[in-house]
């Protein structure tokens, strides 16, 4: 297994032109197509994007999470640590680098936590498989610390509870307490909060935001709401039908959003002080990953889309600054207005 | 299998050693064999006796004055000798001496004390269901210790056709004991001594080495009286030598168990008789002699015995061969159909008819719901269209079962069965189904026939206590019977197959009152 | 807790209390036992002094309160036919039943659990359906047949095994297989479908996802939450194995109170079969009874709400 070189040196991880395919009895799709990003140590990358755009399919595909039977990976490389983890057997994933290097969490915590067994048991469990507590004594020690770190207050108690014990907040930090018990290098969070209220959203990301001064975790947040990915997302990337449009340091995307799509994703936040009649809303539907378009997949929905749009799939254009997106518009030159 | 052949080997030597295997019961027995009933006693006190099969356990620690031999004939057993008394032949008297030096298990003599109290018990409806037996004898007579005499109020010649009745039970032991203690742990004179049982599973038997008989005992150390319902698990049983010896090996696997290296066998006719009974009473075709000859002529039991019942059987006319009023020269009716046509016809049936035919399909006796059901069907080929109606046993009895209000039967046909024992003495089996009903008087309680000649006949022959003026009268009801086919048309008696291993043991099949499975003479075979 | 147990005994005894009705009333209809008992030439004076004896000339809710009142006490009277007690020949009896039945369900529970469990991990697999196969078989096929198909073949043929009896710990394989293996087929398929809803779970794939290894996922997080469904029909599958060992014990002679009961019912002896029957409704109440209160073990949810 030999070492690859980063393309950015601090990157804690790396994802070059990841496919993802799902054979289905109607045929075979690949909800992820083609995906490349990276996150530095102690930096946060939020992944933006409609339902059905393949979010969720993607920080599923970095744990190679998919599901069985009929997911696979079907290319690309994902990269932690100098180590292509697609090229790993499920044994040495799940022994070396699930739960311990790289982790994850995921949307519904009221289903994520196993309702029969206790939260010591379940917070313990990648302390015990990845043998970083050797007696149970010392599981359950360091269970109550990580419980400690997400901020519940008696752990030690509480390890004894079970989960429909805990509210919906709390059980999301359990979640997250299992997720960070071995100190990974990489955290991934699916839509962490979009079950949550809003008041404990906050509460959260705040959570996560010290957890990554504290241990230099690098976290892909997924989230459809801009507003949480403007709070804390060093860079973000916009996907779109399986794959990346656009992506670039937060603050740049927010003020110069070069993608038609992210643009039209940004015009849909209503903003205080606007009067606006009726809200903005994107038509149209995302294409169907059984009938892909050969060309830019947005150009259907898109105002400023042409014949070549349709025709061929737009090349990478380099804004600067590690802002980049694929748009014929854009590499014609000028950016785009705002709609 | 065959460490229990190196064992019984090693037993066998070892029996060779102490003495001759068929000495005298003095040497001490060894050895162990183990058997398998279909079906087991549900009692082992005598008094209590129900149903045949308690005869299975009663029969091996208890014995009565006469006993019947495998030759068919009954001897005197704990009688020395017995003689009928009629110097008043309205009242009869049975003097009977007992043979001396007869002791039970637990030492204690056989005396008349001992006999009277079995009578006693025996007489007592709240302890016996056959105490109506007894009904006839008016005083119990002890003359000596070995000597008593019964005198009977009237002439009572089902008593002696009943082995006389009377079994040996200890009175002191009872005494001490108790009657639950007694049933529980039972003490007689036979071959057999009680050692434990556990209900429903096994019986086990110790031979008895004070026993009386010298010429005809087992010799053998213990039996064990195993208990095995199911056909197939007790022949898998002897096949792999987990049991010697079985009985009531089912027709079906008959060939198969013949063909087994080292097994031998032996067919007994079953002391019971089956008979097709039919409903003479309402108004209807089996009024006519001659609709009932039809029927008779119209089945070809030799073809069912065959098929169904793998050959066994043996027809028997109204007496069986080894019987009390067995006649040879009368023939079971031969299978003539164009006859029985012809018959119907001249009864006024040329068309046949439609009757109710009830079967029994519980197998009393193998394979009795089949064998019903050919009958049944052969009859359908001369007209006689039967409606068969399946009955389980208990349901059957209660339709057989003549009460005050009904003849639940209507006219109908009904295979029935009633043991005349071993030997035969039909004169139980005719008073029951024969003679007319008579509730007060306990004639013909399962009976469908009202011939008042009938009922003379039989009441006369019951009461002839001579033997040879009973076989004359018997022998006179069973040909009228047989030329009217009143009270059933005979059928055939089944045959009793037992199995036993015939390396390992030596059998000689003995009967008891009425069922062949008596261990009189069974023991391991020595080696030569 | 406690309330929740009293309330359960208390549902118990009705329904026991409403079986000994039916079985009472039914039974009498069946036909007259006192007939069966006595020789056939008995005379008509006999018969009615030993319906007398037994109490059978009286009006049934008559004969139905003595029963009662008898049965309270312990009293169940004595069997018609064995004269002696029916509580002795009942308490001789019950525990062969029992063990049989119990060792039943462990037999079923052995190919029932591995298949569920591996069926659906390894769903459409050649094991899958092997499993389903092998299930659908004992569904297929009658008990009394199935074991003497294992006495021609185990002890017969192969000589591996006792053909009948109870005697040694051996004895009671080819009968619990005789038996046990009727309901593997919808055991397996409750665990498989169990199985598959929880295998597709957050939680389960939480579990993945921090490294829980694979063996580990299945059979300690996956089946616990699978194994409700199929503790639910424990007390169903008891007493259904109570039921089939009236049969079983038949053609193994096995010891137990099947048999004993099945030819009281022939016999009409009352007295046995109202018993046999109340303590096989007893049975399946305490088997009923012991699995609610087993909920609380696996499933923590359902503990609190007592």
């Amino acid at each position: 297994m030999s070492l690859i070189e980063p393309i950015e040196p601090a990157a804690a991880l790396e994802v070059r032109n990841l496919v993802t395919e799902l054979r289905l009895r109607r045929g075979t799709l690949r909800p992820v197509d083609g995906v490349s990003f990276s996150v530095a140590k102690g930096q946060t990358l939020g992944i933006v994007g409609e339902s059905g755009s393949g979010k969720s399919m993607t920080c599923l595909s970095l744990l190679r999470l998919l599901p069985r039977p009929g997911g696979r990976i079907a290319g690309g490389e994902v990269v932690v640590a100098g180590t292509d983890l697609t090229k790993l057997s499920d044994r040495e994933l799940a022994r070396d680098w699930r739960g311990r290097r790289i982790s994850m969490v995921t949307q519904d915590p009221m289903s994520s936590l196993n309702p029969v067994y206790t939260i010591g048991d379940q917070v313990g469990a990648p302390l015990r498989y990845h043998r970083i507590a050797r007696t149970r004594s010392d599981a359950r020690a360091r269970a109550a610390e990580a419980l400690g770190k997400v901020r519940i207050p008696s752990p030690e108690a509480r390890l004894h509870d079970y989960p429909h014990q805990f509210s919906g907040g709390m059980r999301q930090r359990v979640v997250s307490a299992m997720a960070i018990a071995c100190a990974p290098e990489v955290m991934i969070a699916d839509e962490p909060t979009s079950s949550l209220d809003v008041t404990i959203q906050v509460k959260m990301m705040d959570l996560y935001r010290q957890i990554q001064e504290e241990t230099g975790v690098a976290i892909v947040l997924i989230t459809h709401d801009m507003g949480v990915a403007a709070s804390i997302c060093d860079r973000i990337a916009v996907m779109y039908a399986g794959r990346i449009v656009e992506q670039g340091p937060a603050k740049e995307l927010f003020r110069n959003p070069a993608h038609p799509y992210t643009q039209s994703l940004l015009s849909a936040i209503p903003k205080l002080g606007e009067k606006r009649k009726r809200l903005y809303a994107l038509g149209g539907q995302p294409p169907s990953l059984t009938a892909m378009p050969k060309g830019c997949r947005f150009a259907p929905r898109c105002a400023l889309a042409d014949a070549k749009c349709h025709a061929s799939y737009p090349g990478e254009t380099n804004l600067g600054a590690g802002h980049r997106t694929n748009c014929w518009r854009v590499a014609e030159g000028g950016a785009p207005h705002a709609a | 299998m065959s460490r229990i052949r190196m064992g019984a080997g090693a037993i066998a030597l070892t029996c060779a050693l102490l003495g001759s295997v068929a000495g005298p019961v003095t040497a001490e027995q060894t050895g162990q064999l183990t058997v398998a009933l279909a079906a087991e006693s549900t009692t082992m006190d005598p008094a209590k006796y129900s149903a045949g099969v308690d005869q299975y356990f009663i029969g091996t620690m208890f014995e009565m004055l006469v006993k019947p031999m495998p030759d068919g004939t009954v001897q005197n057993w704990l009688a020395e000798d017995w003689s009928i008394d009629d110097s008043n032949p309205d009242k009869p008297i049975i003097d009977v001496h007992i043979r001396p030096g007869v002791t039970f298990h637990n030492g204690d003599p056989l005396t008349s004390e001992d006999f009277r109290f079995s009578y006693e018990r025996q007489a007592d409806p709240n302890v016996s269901r056959w105490s109506h037996l007894q009904a006839n004898v008016e005083e119990f007579e002890i003359v000596d210790d070995l000597h008593f005499r019964l005198h009977f109020s009237k002439p009572d010649a089902a008593y002696i056709a009943n082995y006389l009745q009377l079994w040996a039970m200890p009175k002191k032991y009872f005494e001490q004991v108790g009657e639950e203690g007694f049933g529980q742990h039972p003490v007689g004179t036979g071959p057999w001594k009680f050692n434990s049982r556990k209900v429903k599973e096994e019986l086990r038997l110790e031979a008895y080495d004070g026993y009386w008989n010298k010429d005809h005992h087992p010799t053998v150390k213990d039996l064990v009286i195993k208990i095995i319902p199911e056909d197939l698990t007790r022949v898998a049983a002897l096949k792999t030598g987990e049991v010697d010896w079985i009985d009531n090996v089912p027709p079906a696997m008959l060939e198969d168990v013949k063909s087994q290296p080292n097994v031998a066998t032996a067919a007994m006719p079953s002391g019971n008789n089956l008979f097709l009974d039919m409903d003479t009473i309402p108004e209807g075709p089996l009024q006519n002699v001659k609709v009932r000859q039809a029927i008779a002529y119209g089945i070809d039991m030799d073809a069912i015995i065959e098929t169904v019942l793998f050959g066994q059987g043996i027809r028997y006319a109204e007496v069986s061969k080894d019987g009390t009023g067995y006649d040879p020269d009368l023939k079971p009716y031969p299978y003539d159909p164009a006859k029985a046509m012809q018959l119907m016809a001249e009864a006024g049936y040329p068309q046949g008819f439609d009757i109710d035919c009830y079967n029994l399909i519980t197998p009393r006796e193998p394979n009795m719901k089949e064998m019903g059901e050919a009958m049944y069907a052969y009859l359908g080929t001369i007209g006689v269209r039967c409606k068969v109606i399946n009955l389980e046993y208990g349901a059957w009895i209660n339709l057989g079962r003549r009460d005050e209000k009904t003849d639940q039967l209507n006219g109908g046909l009904l295979s029935w069965m009633w043991g005349q024992s071993i030997p035969a003495d039909p004169t139980i089996a005719w008073g029951g189904h024969l003679h007319s009903y008579e509730p007060g008087k306990g004639w013909g309680s399962y009976s469908h026939v009202n011939d008042p000649e009938f009922d003379k006949m039989i009441e006369d022959a019951s009461g002839e206590m001579n033997q040879d003026k009973r076989v004359a009268k018997l022998k006179e009801i069973a040909k009228r019977k047989h030329e009217l086919v009143l009270g059933g048309l005979t059928t055939y008696q089944p045959l009793v197959t037992m199995a036993w291993n015939d390396t390992k043991v030596d059998y000689t099949p003995w009967p008891y009152p009425g069922f062949w499975r008596n261990f009189q003479e069974i023991g391991l075979k020595t080696q030569n | 807790m406690t309330r929740f147990v009293l309330r359960r005994v208390l549902q118990g005894m009705f329904s026991i209390l409403g079986a000994s009705v039916i079985i009472f009333v039914v039974t009498r209809l069946s036909g007259d036992p006192v007939v069966l008992m006595l020789p056939p030439e008995a005379p008509e004076a006999m018969v009615s002094q030993m319906r007398e004896r037994l109490g059978l000339d009286l009006p049934i809710w008559q004969q139905y309160f003595m029963f009662l009142s008898d049965a309270v006490t312990g009293d169940f009277g004595n069997s018609y036919r064995w004269e002696m007690p029916v509580l002795e020949l009942i308490r001789e009896r019950l525990p062969a039943t029992i063990y049989l039945a119990s060792a039943a369900l462990v037999f079923s529970l052995m190919l029932s659990i591995p298949f569920g469990v591996l069926s659906a991990v390894w769903r459409g697999s050649w094991f899958d359906r092997f499993a389903k196969g092998v299930a659908m078989l004992g569904q297929a096929m009658p008990n009394f047949w199935v074991g003497l198909l294992l006495i021609i073949v185990f002890a017969i043929g192969l000589e591996w095994l006792p053909a009948y009896g109870a005697d040694t710990p051996k004895h009671v394989i080819l009968p619990a297989i005789a038996l046990g293996w009727y309901p593997v087929a919808a055991q397996t398929r409750i665990v498989r479908s169990a199985m598959l809803d929880v295998l597709d779970s957050d939680y389960i794939r939480m579990g993945r996802s921090v490294g829980v290894p694979e063996g580990v996922l299945i059979w300690k997080y996956a089946f616990r939450n699978a194994a409700v469904p199929l503790v639910t029909m424990m007390g169903v599958y008891f007493a259904s194995m109570l039921g089939g060992a009236f049969v079983v014990e038949v053609v193994f002679a096995w010891p137990g109170l099947g048999r004993t009961v099945v030819e009281a019912l022939f016999a009409r002896d009352f007295p046995v079969v109202q018993a046999g029957v109340l303590f096989a409704a007893l049975m399946f109440v305490a088997a009923n009874l012991v699995v609610d209160l087993s909920y609380g073990l696996i499933d923590p949810r359902i503990r609190n709400d007592r």
